[in-house]
């Protein structure tokens, strides 16, 4: 699975982001291959080459787009805590579309 | 983490408590100015995205990581420093979860450093009941005791 976070310069809440869900995602059996952080200007752009989309929740309008085309788009709030991303990933279509390792 | 805020002179714990938001981010520039990672150019550029963007840099309760482009030409070195502040500081008043004491001003140059930088601040952030205790230091004292408390757990950086 390939996973892209955004923020909004793509430096330090995306990068953080990134680690948490990366940890998470391996951690309950998902196979992430690509993992990359950006801003959400150069996201909307590149969305298309991820198959989830996080980002924090006051971007998440952002991707509209992405969600309309049937990308995953999560909106996280705590950006470090693993088990909101957890929960955030079991409620998405995320279960039924990949399998885990 | 926290030695590295100690060993490289970016810690600042204020006794002054910012008038707003915005006084707050130009106190928390200070140490990163005087360790000549930033520039004022790059502190006014972090409160013109909070402006834009809204308090997104308030990552958790308690704890904000002022943060602007990384190519910015206010940008000198790479680093974090951190400011506690006495109270906690409003950024929306219709949202208290929005309210930071922390603030954790990034400055990303070199890029491998800084995604050094993030990962040991995230797992610093993990650990239980640290940002409470971080909130109570008054005085270098109190960091070194908080520092005390966690050693053994930490990873150190640098």
């Amino acid at each position: 699975m390939k996973i892209l976070t955004a923020c909004a310069n793509g430096s330090g809440t995306s990068l953080m982001l990134m680690r948490t869900v990366k940890k998470t995602m391996e951690k309950m059996g998902y196979q992430i291959t690509q993992a990359d952080h950006t801003s959400i200007s150069e996201a909307k752009g590149i969305a298309r080459n991820y198959d989830v989309v996080f980002t924090s929740i006051p971007f998440i309008k952002m991707f509209d787009e992405v969600k309309k085309r049937g990308g995953e788009v999560i909106g996280i709030k705590n950006v470090i805590s693993a088990k909101e991303v957890e929960d955030k990933i079991n409620e998405s279509d995320i279960p039924t579309k990949f399998k885990k390792n | 983490m926290l030695r590295y805020f100690l060993e490289n002179h970016l810690i600042n714990i204020s006794t002054e408590h910012p008038q707003n938001w915005e006084d707050a981010i130009r106190v928390s520039g200070e140490i990163m100015k005087s360790n000549n990672l930033v520039t004022d150019k790059y502190v006014d550029q972090v409160i013109a995205d909070v402006k834009k963007y809204g308090p997104y840099i308030v990552i958790v309760p308690g704890v904000a990581m002022p943060h602007s482009q990384a190519d910015s030409s206010g940008v000198l070195g790479t680093g974090i420093g951190l400011t506690i502040f006495p109270e906690a500081v409003s950024f929306d008043k219709d949202d208290s979860e929005k309210d930071a004491q922390l603030f954790f001003m990034l400055a990303a140059k070199d890029n491998k450093q800084h995604m050094e930088n993030i990962a040991n601040l995230s797992n610093m952030l993990m650990e239980d009941g640290l940002i409470e205790d971080l909130r109570k230091v008054k005085s270098l004292e109190d960091y070194h005791q908080v520092m005390d408390k966690y050693e053994l757990s930490t990873e150190e950086s640098r």
